[in-house]
């Protein structure tokens, strides 16, 4: 019994922690109005991307804990990049959200099969060892702490900062902000490099944290239940923090209820099913508030069609 | 005239203060011609604005005014043409330049993000302020300002739950502290109950004395003569021309606003009193109606009125005593907390706005975009949300031919029936709603405010196309007003809503004026 407890807390961290960060991203990202369908792809590219480099960091930099370090921030850092690109592309393109969503989406996949498979040749060819965050009690405590730090982050630059009112008011009305004067392109790409760079953080610890390691396909379908997670919080960072408990609980407990009979496809179906009575609990409970309401422009193309 | 240069204590705003020459002025518009799919929307149009000056640009619904403050505010880029700010040409013209050059261009509906607060929405313009400026940093700044103009806002109120009158406080508080010296101020004084209006115009008054220009865009004559030190007239997107102070006319103003035509063929009709038995049953009847209003308090308390076919039931009030919120329990948009609503004797209390409009009751509201028009959808489409008859296979081909019908009926100026609402000028949004819901009206039409942004000319052919209506087709109408000489000319019976309650009804024929004005204030 207390090593299934030992067990359970220690799942649960690395769960909590990847899907909160990722959460809270996506809320950065989509308070900004932008529909964030290239999620699941741009995360399964950052769990690769941070195998890659941490194979790369760790055979030039001996301290294998500084090499997994800086392949962390590494990752962050290009997410971050690739989600300003995202957004800039969904701002002044005259093209459907979705359709730029999903062609990221699908890149995403691709380029992570390829940027796994260039970290798998580099392993091959030089053995190093990568010092993978090993998931002890003092690991998960402090990152768990940071995790907390990080949402109360994008709280405060989400709604105590200049900052957070511009990624909220371009989320409303785009077209109103600009003709007061405000770069909406501008607004969007600061709102995709720390809402990728949430993302990028959360991709990496996957890989480096919670699976400690990478095989092909790996990180798939998490990117959308992370996603779920974020809508389910209201994208507003403290509840997606507090959804995230609940949800990482279901996605860590449930499939092992196999073990105690439940058939594999209801147990598969768990965490999915979870994240959507949350939903509807979270919205039963919820008065409308202006601080939780969906981001009136959220998925609306903003091609300067009035700039005429 | 150097008042204040760079930083005022506790706070990064630029207090610009400029010396101006009287020779040149503040900003120059050099033969700008905008044209949009269709429309010629401004036609070579020169202006020059002086510092120290309040002008007023008139002209009739849709004759190019707010286009015309748009491309100096960088909003619109111009086809042709130049601007230029003390003698310097300001390109390329974007929202962010006019701001810098001091331009700040206040508009009919305020351009605030309704789900911020008050402070978030003056953070979000300030340039000084970069991005990881604390909202908290601002905050007293916002309470100066809104003392220094002379109306306490809380700094914290989400701006979707202010009047109109405290959002456009806001904006004049933005104008402020972004430095501005040209304000370009686009019918916003319509929409301002007098009291606030005036309050307004010694504001302006004040700017001018600190030596700022000011564009006032109206179609209200007299008040035009009344503020302004020159008047230029538009018309079909052409300047007419400009008058000095002496040469101001209202005859004149008039003439050169329309033309001289048609305007007096308009002459408002004679009453429909006679044509109303006065045994017949109420088509309209609130019984003790109780309403309250956003925040909770009544804002109606134990209304009672009825309306008789062929009736025009004029409720006259200064603004907020409880005409929106009435109008919407007529259309069926607000509960009614007590009471009962009947119409045609058929109870409709609480049944909701499908119910009421199904019966054939018909809303013009002061600000259609937010009640009665999609601004996305085109002309047809608006005219498809209220149709009934064809029902999901309604052809839009049949229904674009009665647009078009409706449009040249009612003289809307628009490209095509294809156009969507939200291009249109304000006045034209305006005739178009009043011509929808006149067609549409079967049983009974329920007007707020319903001539606000409508020229003169468009005011009387509204009154006597809703006279016409009434005669004929024996429709019952509530119209209710802040203006007692339009209430005056238009009804049939007049009613006083003050504080929520109806202070008397009377006969149009019998009552007197200073009767319904005391009660007014009351
Ligand atoms: N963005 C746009 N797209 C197409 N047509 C437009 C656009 N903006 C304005 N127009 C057209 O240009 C003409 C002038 O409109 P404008 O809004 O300048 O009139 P206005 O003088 O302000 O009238 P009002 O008194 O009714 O407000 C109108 O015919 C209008 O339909
Ligand atoms: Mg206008």
């Amino acid at each position: 019994m207390n090593e299934f407890l030992d067990w359970f807390v220690r799942t649960l961290a690395s769960a909590y922690v990847v899907y909160t960060l990722v959460g809270v991203g996506n809320a950065i990202i989509e308070r900004s109005g932008v529909l964030n369908l290239g999620i699941d792809g741009l995360f399964m590219l950052s769990a690769s991307l941070a195998y890659t480099y941490a194979i790369q960091m760790s055979s030039l930099i001996q301290t294998g804990f500084l090499a997994v370090g800086i392949s962390l921030l590494l990752t962050a850092a290009t997410t971050a990049l690739l989600y300003s690109l995202f957004m800039v592309l969904n701002t002044v393109l005259p093209i459907s959200q979705g359709a730029i969503g999903l062609s990221f989406m699908f890149v995403g996949y691709g380029l992570a099969a390829i940027v796994g498979n260039i970290g798998r040749l580099i392993f091959s060819l030089q053995r190093v060892r990568i010092e993978y965050i090993s998931i002890t009690h003092v690991s998960a405590v402090f990152i768990y702490l940071t995790t907390i730090l990080a949402v109360l982050l994008a709280y405060l630059l989400l709604y105590k900062y200049k900052l957070g009112v511009l990624i909220r008011a371009v989320g409303e009305d785009p077209r109103l902000v600009s003709q007061i004067g405000v770069n909406v392109t501008y607004v969007r790409l600061l709102s995709g490099l720390l809402g990728g760079a949430f993302i990028g953080l959360g991709g990496a610890l996957f890989t480096l944290w919670r699976v400690g390691g990478w095989s092909q396909g790996q990180g798939l379908n998490h990117g959308w239940l992370a996603y779920a997670v974020s809508i389910a919080g209201w994208r507003f960072p403290p509840l997606v923090a507090l959804v995230s408990i609940f949800f990482s609980a279901a996605y860590v407990l449930l499939p092992h209820l196999q073990s105690l009979g439940m058939p594999i496809e209801v147990s598969t179906a768990a965490p999915y099913i979870t994240s959507i009575v949350l939903m509807v609990v979270v919205s039963t409970l919820h008065r409308k508030s202006r601080l939780l309401a969906d981001p009136k422009s959220l998925g609306r193309s903003f091609y300067r069609e009035e700039q005429v | 005239m150097v008042r204040k240069l760079g930083k005022i204590p506790g706070g990064k705003v630029r207090r610009l203060e400029m010396v101006f020459s009287s020779t040149q002025p503040a900003l120059r518009v050099t033969g700008v011609t905008k044209r949009f799919p269709g429309v010629l929307a401004l036609d070579r149009v020169s202006l020059d604005l002086y510092s120290g000056e309040i002008h007023s640009l008139l002209g009739e619904n849709g004759s190019g005014k707010s286009t015309l403050a748009k491309v100096i505010a960088g909003i619109y880029v111009p086809d042709e043409g130049s601007i230029e700010v003390l003698g310097k040409p300001l390109k390329p013209v974007s929202p962010a330049d006019a701001i810098n050059h001091g331009i700040f261009y206040l508009p009919q509906s305020p351009n605030l993000i309704d789900k911020l607060t008050v402070t978030e929405n003056v953070l979000l313009t300030l340039r000084s302020y970069g991005v990881m400026s604390k909202v908290k940093e601002v905050k007293g700044l916002v309470i100066r300002e809104a003392q220094n103009i002379g109306s306490p806002i809380d700094p914290e109120a989400e701006v979707g739950k202010l009047s109109y009158t405290q959002k456009q406080v806001v904006e004049l508080m933005k104008a402020s502290l972004l430095g501005t010296r040209i304000l370009l101020v686009d019918e916003v004084t319509t929409y301002l109950p007098r009291s606030v209006r005036e309050k307004f115009y010694e504001y302006l008054n004040r700017l001018k004395s600190e030596g700022k220009a000011v564009l006032l865009i109206t179609h209200k004559i007299p008040e035009a003569i009344e503020v302004a030190d020159r008047i230029t007239v538009m018309r079909s997107g052409k300047v007419v021309k400009t008058l000095e102070r002496k040469e101001f006319d209202i005859d004149l103003i008039r003439k050169l606003m329309f033309e001289n035509n048609g305007l007096s063929a308009y002459t408002a009709e004679g009453l429909s009193v006679e044509h109303i038995t006065k045994d017949e049953k109420a088509v309209i009847r609130l019984e003790d109606v109780w309403a309250t209003d956003e925040s909770g308090n009544y804002a109606l308390r134990g209304v009672r009125i009825s309306v008789r076919p062929r009736e025009i039931l004029g409720i006259v009030g200064i603004s907020g005593s409880g005409q929106r919120e009435l109008s919407e329990v007529l259309i069926g948009l607000r509960s009614v907390e007590r009471g009962r609503y009947y119409l045609d004797g058929v109870d409709v209390t609480n049944k909701g706005s499908k119910v009421v409009r199904a019966a054939g009751v018909g809303f013009v509201s002061e600000v259609p975009l937010y009640y009665s028009l999609s601004g996305d959808l085109s002309l047809t489409e608006n005219m498809a949300l209220v149709i009934r008859d064809g029902g999901l296979f309604l052809s839009l081909k049949s229904l674009s031919a009665k647009t078009r019908e409706i449009m040249e009926k009612y003289g809307i100026v628009a490209a095509s029936p294809k156009t969507q609402a939200k291009v249109l000028s304000g006045g034209n949004v305006m005739r178009f709603v009043i011509a929808r819901e006149l067609e549409f009206a079967r049983k009974a039409l329920i007007a707020l405010n319903p001539t606000r942004s409508l020229d003169e000319r468009s005011v009387l052919s509204f009154i006597s196309t809703l006279k016409k209506r009434v005669r004929r087709d024996g429709l019952s109408v509530v119209y209710i007003s802040e203006s007692l000489d339009e209430v005056l000319q238009v009804s049939d019976v007049i009613a006083v809503i003050n504080n929520g309650k109806i202070m008397g009804v009377y006969d149009r024929r019998t009552v007197e004026r200073e009767v319904l004005e005391k009660l007014m204030v009351m």
